[in-house]
């Protein structure tokens, strides 16, 4: 079933060579935009191990993004604990809470367009909660203070470099450990799940169980990005972190490179976010040109390729041989 | 106190109504296609807008406008469905949704480029409706009035024709109706566009009382999600009953908890209908 392009180490050592030449561009803004690259592959990742591989379309995951980004911001804020512990904190929160709505909404059974709503109506009571809670900033967000005599210790560089390395050093080891998971029973339970619940459940597979791992796992992910991304841009908010339109950017780039492939993600975050940030530079953020635009692009790619876009890199990838005329 | 209470009450039963118009629409389209449209919203938001700058630059009254709305956002609608939803019929739902939520962020900025993020607002002067000593809002009124009156002309759409009975048995079956010779693609056009058609007119109805702006959909549309879940997916009494419903719980969480937790409030009851009663009040509970 799935379109892999990567049958040996030798693809993906050259992916990590090529991916880790381009932040040597020397531009701020290049960065900025291959930073956002790799971030949202990563959430991709995150996101397709769970509606890729277990079946399970959650519309929820930027509420996991938003705890792993407002756990580590407050735990800085407060008591100025260091990324590198606060990520894990906000990875624990966001897998607890993964684990409450996943035992909510599995343990009653709903799927498919069912759980698309409820997990779509928890992410937006908590921006909503989020937006009316002084504590935690309301409306107008949190603003991570600057000590910057200690850049590695709190994450906190003048210059994109380290974060683009930083976010790719996390895309990889995600792909690795994903990659892992994919292969071991673990994920053959979960494709399971995805092709024939009830199936499954009938052979014995503990279907509730194996969904809410794969909920927890996905979420505990998606959260070590939130945190990554809260330091790089400095300042969260309702309407940044936790918004549906992140929400659905991570389905975007999941399947538009094509669910349930890992690596599809990598190529829908180099589609969809170069056009993002570019259409924004050009044409203005505040006409709503870049999201007309992006909406277009979205509507062309789901009429012309609904299976993803890695089936047709894959065509093409296998044809490659027969050109050079050795079948 | 009490009268207080009441008029909340009735103003609730009022907004209810609309909702349950557009709502009717969602759960149409859900019927018969088996996808969630999430750029109903937006429909609504155009249905204000054609009322606002008709009523603006021309004159023309806001109920007026209403046969040049639904006529337009049915076309709309129905060319869309034939383009592209048709065209994912059978993909993935992944994709189908975010076909959807392309759409809405399409018409969503289109109304922000061509007319700017600015609350507008139509400005008629209603006469105030006074029962004793309850005051009632005229705007919601005609709004809840004119909504019963479209429901119940679909009603009778459904029921007396051909082309609705078609599109019933396209929602209650597309392979016996395909078998039976129902134009099955041509009745999942005609439902998508009556769908946002239908909430072109609750636009219409809205625009009476409410402000117009382009993210304005995404309050209804959260509202028809809640709506269509509570009354159960793809039943007709469900919508009214649920667009009741949560028009008083709006209306009344906004008095005991206070406006701005109201969405809150909507969204804890939503997950606890979808929780406990997934196939809602009036939901078939076959579906898939």
């Amino acid at each position: 079933m799935n379109v892999r392009l990567e049958k040996s180490a030798i693809n993906k050592l050259i992916i990590l060579i090529i991916l880790s030449l381009l932040p040597l561009y020397p531009s701020p803004y290049f960065r900025r935009t291959l930073f956002l690259v790799l971030y949202f592959a990563y959430l991709g990742v995150a996101w397709d191990l769970l509606g890729g591989y277990t079946g399970q379309g959650s519309f929820v995951h930027a509420a996991f993004v938003g705890l792993g980004a407002y756990t580590s911001a407050l735990l800085f804020i407060w008591w100025r604990v260091t990324p590198y512990i606060s990520m894990f904190i906000g990875a624990l929160v966001s897998a607890l809470f993964a684990g409450l709505i996943g035992y909510l909404c599995f343990r009653f059974g709903l799927r498919g367009h069912f759980f698309f709503l409820a997990s779509i109506a928890f992410l937006v009571a908590m921006r909503y909660s989020f937006t009316n809670w002084d504590l935690v900033g309301g409306a107008t967000g949190l603003i991570i203070p600057l000590e910057s005599h200690v850049p590695w210790f709190y994450l906190q560089f003048e210059s994109k470099l380290p974060y683009c390395y930083l976010m790719l050093i996390f895309l990889f080891a995600e792909i690795l450990l994903a990659e892992k998971i994919v292969k071991s029973k673990l994920g053959y339970y979960f494709v399971a799940i995805r092709e024939d619940e009830l199936a499954s459940e009938s052979l014995g597979i503990n279907t509730l169980r194996y969904k809410l791992i794969s909920f927890v796992i996905s979420a505990a992910f998606t959260s070590l990005a939130g945190t990554l991304y809260a330091f790089f841009v400095g300042y969260i908010a309702p309407e940044t972190v936790l918004s549906d339109i992140l929400t659905v950017q991570i389905v975007i780039v999941a399947i538009l490179g094509g669910a349930g492939t890992i690596y599809g993600s990598l190529i829908g975050a180099f589609i969809m976010v170069p056009l993002m940030e570019y259409t924004r530079a050009f044409l203005g953020a505040r006409s709503g040109l870049d999201l007309i635009v992006l909406g277009s692009l979205i509507i062309l790619i789901c009429v012309l390729y609904p299976h993803g876009l890695i089936k047709l890199i894959g065509k093409i990838y296998h044809k490659l041989p027969r050109i050079r005329g050795d079948h | 106190m009490l009268q207080h209470l009441l008029e909340v009450a009735i103003e609730g039963i009022l907004i209810g109504g609309i909702y349950a118009l557009f709502t009717l629409g969602l759960n149409m389209i859900y019927g018969v296609l088996e996808i969630i449209n999430f750029a109903h919203g937006e429909f609504i938001m155009l249905g204000m807008y054609i009322a606002f700058w008709l009523f603006t630059l021309t004159g023309l009254h806001p109920l007026l406008s209403l046969a040049i709305v639904f006529p337009l956002l049915f076309f709309a609608g129905a060319a869309f469905e034939r383009v592209t939803i048709e065209k994912v019929i059978k993909a993935h739902i992944f994709i189908q949704t975010v076909l959807t939520f392309g759409l809405l962020l399409l018409l969503q900025n289109l109304a922000y480029f061509f007319w700017s993020a600015d609350y507008r607002a139509i400005r008629l002067n209603f006469p105030l409706i006074s029962l004793g000593s309850l005051h009632i809002s005229t705007p919601r009124l005609i709004g809840f009035i004119g909504s019963v009156v479209t429901i119940i002309i679909l009603h009778f759409f459904l029921t007396r024709t051909k082309m609705g009975t078609g599109i019933r048995a396209v929602d209650e079956n597309p392979i016996a109706a395909e078998l039976v010779g129902i134009n099955v693609k041509k009745m999942r056009m005609v439902t998508f566009g009556i769908g946002t058609g239908l909430a072109g007119v609750a636009g219409v109805f809205i625009s009476l009382y409410y402000y117009i702006y382009p993210t304005v959909g995404s309050i209804f549309i959260l509202l028809a999600f809640i709506i269509v879940v509570l009354g159960g997916m793809g039943s007709f009494v469900g919508s009214l009953a649920g667009g009741l419903i949560i028009g008083e719980l709006e209306s009344l969480s906004a008095l005991f908890v206070g406006p701005q937790w109201k969405e809150v409030v909507a969204m804890v009851v939503f997950i606890l209908i979808l929780l406990f009663k997934p196939t809602g009040i009036f939901g078939t509970g076959g579906r898939k």
